[in-house]
């Protein structure tokens, strides 16, 4: 099918109905940062909630060629981990599901460190990736909470790894307070991920801190039996349905739950940043 | 319409003596507002000597502005106006109290805010 769509459209390949296309020279467009749950005092989120670093807009400013830009424009949407080995950043965007349907997430994406050495620096970013927190309808039988995570693994502590990732277990969820009405795990751990099938990938890293190369990822995934589908990046496809995601029991005040989130994790003590130029979300047409 | 966004700079911080925020890009905004707020007023003033610094790159940084916030009871929240910045501003500073008060440093939790304008 022939489509006549603006450039920034065109780079996608959505399902019948678009639900959101986020082009972040439009601002931050209900992304933001990811905060622990907590009752009465912030003291109360779990500890490794505390330090994740929240999004802002950036130009692609580098030191030594100045503006690099976004893919249309001028502005992208930046993750920023802290300088220290295992920080991370998380971007967040909460909607709710009408129709239980085939969803597709579709990104624009690059990552790199910051440029504060002269050095090629490639395994200086751990990983980046995209989750989904979903949750059943209120009628469903045996609802559940489900949590498809999906993960580059660029480099750990044992050096270069270039390897998709997935997770499909969970730490425990703790009560938040006394009251009994807050609960929160942490799912962003280094713990629980197994390689995708056949998972290994090696991108365009280019060389030097300061050059951006932009990436195409794209989820599909089901709200009918909650089940991943497929998952791509630039030229490779992978096959996702014999995979499991992260399944807990439905918590009370999550019906319906569509939420979308990025992170990036630094692999050194030195910042590692996600860019993501657009984002579009898509459904079958019920 | 014109662009808008509050950054959350620190969370609960535990700031007790030398301190600096995460470096910010703001090459968008043409005003900006670093808000400090302390968490959990003591019975004595707790001060903060604050350096806002501009940067090229991120990674080179220059004072633009500073200031020395007191804060109390009846003080808890205090703000620095900015305009001119160029692409990236951070915060940065010490806190400090008198000698006696000196142990209780260490329950004391800041929030900073940077507040941008196109």
């Amino acid at each position: 099918m022939t489509r006549n769509l603006p450039p920034a459209l065109d780079l996608f390949d959505p399902l019948d109905r678009i639900l959101v296309h986020d082009d972040f020279n439009r601002g931050m467009q209900g992304w933001s940062g990811l905060v622990g749950n907590y009752e009465d005092s912030l003291d109360s989120m779990l500890p490794e909630y505390a330090d994740l670093r929240d999004p802002m807009l950036s130009n692609l400013t580098v030191w030594d060629t100045g503006t690099d830009g976004s893919l249309h424009g001028n502005y992208a949407m930046k993750l920023a981990t802290l300088p220290r080995p295992g920080a991370l950043s998380v971007a967040i965007k909460r909607l709710t599901w009408r129709v239980a349907t085939r969803i597709r997430w579709e990104s624009i994406v690059t990552f790199k460190p910051e440029a504060s050495e002269l050095e090629l620096s490639s395994t200086d970013i751990r990983a980046f990736g995209i989750l989904l927190d979903l949750q059943d309808g209120d009628r469903k039988a045996h609802p559940h909470r489900v949590m498809p995570h999906i993960r580059y693994l660029n480099a750990d502590e044992s050096g270069r790894r270039e390897q998709w990732q997935y997770k499909s277990t969970h730490r425990t969820v703790h009560d938040i307070g006394g009251r009994g009405e807050t609960k929160s795990h942490f799912h962003l751990g280094p713990d629980g991920w197994n390689d995708l099938p056949n998972g290994g990938q090696r991108l365009c890293y280019n060389e030097i801190a300061t050059k951006h190369n932009w990436y195409y990822l794209r989820l599909d995934f089901d709200l009918r039996d909650m089940q991943f589908r497929e998952f791509q990046c630039n030229n490779r496809t992978y096959e996702c349905r014999d995979i499991e995601p992260i399944r807990i029991p439905a918590m009370p005040n999550l019906w319906c739950m569509l939420n979308l989130a990025y992170f990036v994790e630094t692999n050194s003590a030195k910042r590692a940043f996600l860019y993501v130029d657009s984002s579009l979300l898509s459904t079958d047409r019920e | 319409m014109r662009q808008s966004h509050t950054a959350v700079v620190a969370r609960n911080a535990a700031w007790d003596g030398p301190f600096t925020t995460e470096p910010w890009e703001a090459a968008w905004a043409t005003e900006a507002i670093y808000f400090v707020r302390l968490l959990n007023p003591m019975p004595f003033r707790v001060s903060m000597q604050c350096s806002v610094d501009i940067s090229p790159d991120g990674i080179h940084w220059v004072e633009l502005s500073h200031s020395t916030f007191d804060f109390d009871r009846e003080n808890p929240l205090w703000y620095l106006q900015l305009n001119h910045f160029g692409g990236w501003l951070h915060l940065s500073g010490q806190v400090s109290c008198a000698p006696e008060f000196m142990d209780r440093m260490g329950n004391l939790r800041f929030m900073a805010y940077l507040s941008l304008k196109s």
